[in-house]
C-alpha cells in the first residue's frame, strides 16, 4: 500500500509488522498463563492495546478538530476523518475482544455495566461521525460540522477511562489490579510491548489513510478543473 | 476447551478487522490513482485538441 520511493511509509509498515509478531510471541511464549482464568486472559494483551489506540485515534480527532476551526485548513480535516475512521475499527476490535474475554470469566458475553455500556454508546457516537460525513456533501460545512462533532464526541473517552472509578463496576481495572486481575512483571512487559506495536501500527494506517485523502482532494481538483472547460 | 476456542476468535476478529481496514484503504486507493489518471489522460487529449486546432 506504501507508494513506491516513500520509504517512511514502509519503514512504518515494516517495524508495526514486526513489532506485533514481537508481541505475539510474547503472548503465547513470554507472558506466563494466568492462574484464575487461564489462557483466555491472552486476549487481554490485544484488548487493552486496540482500545488504548482508539482512545489515542478520538484525542487526535479532537485535536485535528480544534487545528481545524482554529483556521488550520484541510489537512486538520483529513488527519481527523483518518483517525476517526481507524479509531472506530479499534473500538470495534475492543468492544468485541472484550465481549469474547467476557464469556468465559463473567459467564456472559454483555452486561450493562458502566463501561460496556460507555463504549456501546462510543461506538455508535463515531458511527454518527462517519454517518455525519458523508451526508454533508459541501466539504467546508462537513469540515466544520465533523470538527465541533469530533471535540464534543471526545467526552465519551474520559468519561469511558473513568467509569470504573467513578461507578460500581465488574470491569477488571488494569491500573489498580483489582480481584480478578493481578498483573506479573512478565505480562506487564508484554502489555507495554503490545501498546507499542499498536501505536505504531495506528502511525502507519494513519500515514496511509492521510494520503487517501490527498489523493481524494486531487481527484476533486482535477475533477472541477475538467467541469471548467468550455463544452 | 472453552478458553482456547474464546482465544482464537479473539485473535481472528483482530486480523479480521485489520484486513478489512487495510483492504478498504487499498480498495479505495487503487479507484482513486484510477479515476485520477483517467481524468488526467482526458484533460491532456483535450489540451493537445486545442493546441491542434
Amino acid at each position: 500500500m506504501a507508494k513506491k520511493g516513500d520509504f517512511v511509509g514502509l519503514f512504518l509498515i515494516l517495524s508495526s509488522a514486526a513489532a506485533i509478531l514481537l508481541a505475539l510471541t510474547m503472548i503465547f511464549i513470554y507472558a506466563p498463563r494466568e492462574a484464575v482464568m487461564g489462557d483466555v486472559q491472552r486476549i487481554f494483551y490485544f484488548h487493552v492495546a486496540s482500545a488504548w489506540v482508539g482512545f489515542f485515534a478520538f484525542f487526535v480527532t479532537f485535536l485535528a478538530g480544534i487545528g481545524y476551526l482554529a483556521g488550520g485548513g484541510r489537512r486538520w480535516d483529513s488527519v481527523a476523518s483518518s483517525s476517526a475512521e481507524i479509531g472506530l475499527t479499534f473500538i470495534a476490535m475492543t468492544v468485541i475482544t472484550g465481549a469474547l474475554w467476557a464469556r468465559p470469566v463473567w459467564g456472559v458475553y454483555w452486561t450493562w455495566e458502566p463501561r460496556l455500556t460507555i463504549s456501546a454508546v462510543q461506538l455508535l457516537v463515531y458511527v454518527a461521525y462517519g454517518m455525519l460525513r458523508v451526508s454533508v456533501e459541501e466539504p467546508e460545512r462537513r469540515a466544520r460540522f465533523a470538527a465541533v462533532y469530533g471535540i464534543v464526541a471526545f467526552v465519551t473517552v474520559p468519561l469511558s477511562w473513568f467509569a470504573i472509578r467513578w461507578w460500581r463496576s465488574i470491569h477488571p481495572d488494569i491500573l489498580t489490579g483489582g480481584e480478578e486481575m493481578s498483573i506479573t512483571p512478565r505480562m506487564a512487559h508484554t502489555l507495554l510491548v503490545s501498546l507499542a506495536a499498536f501505536t505504531l501500527l495506528y502511525v502507519a494506517l494513519l500515514r496511509q489513510r492521510v494520503r487517501l485523502e490527498r489523493l481524494g482532494d486531487a481527484l476533486a481538483y482535477l475533477r472541477s478543473r475538467f467541469e471548467r472547460l468550455p463544452r | 476447551m472453552l478458553n482456547i476456542t474464546h482465544l482464537v476468535i479473539a485473535y481472528a476478529v483482530f486480523w479480521g478487522l485489520t484486513f478489512v481496514l487495510v483492504a478498504s484503504m487499498w480498495a479505495r486507493q487503487r479507484r482513486l490513482e484510477r479515476e485520477i489518471s483517467r481524468i488526467e489522460t482526458l484533460l491532456e487529449k483535450i489540451e493537445q485538441f486545442e493546441q491542434g486546432q
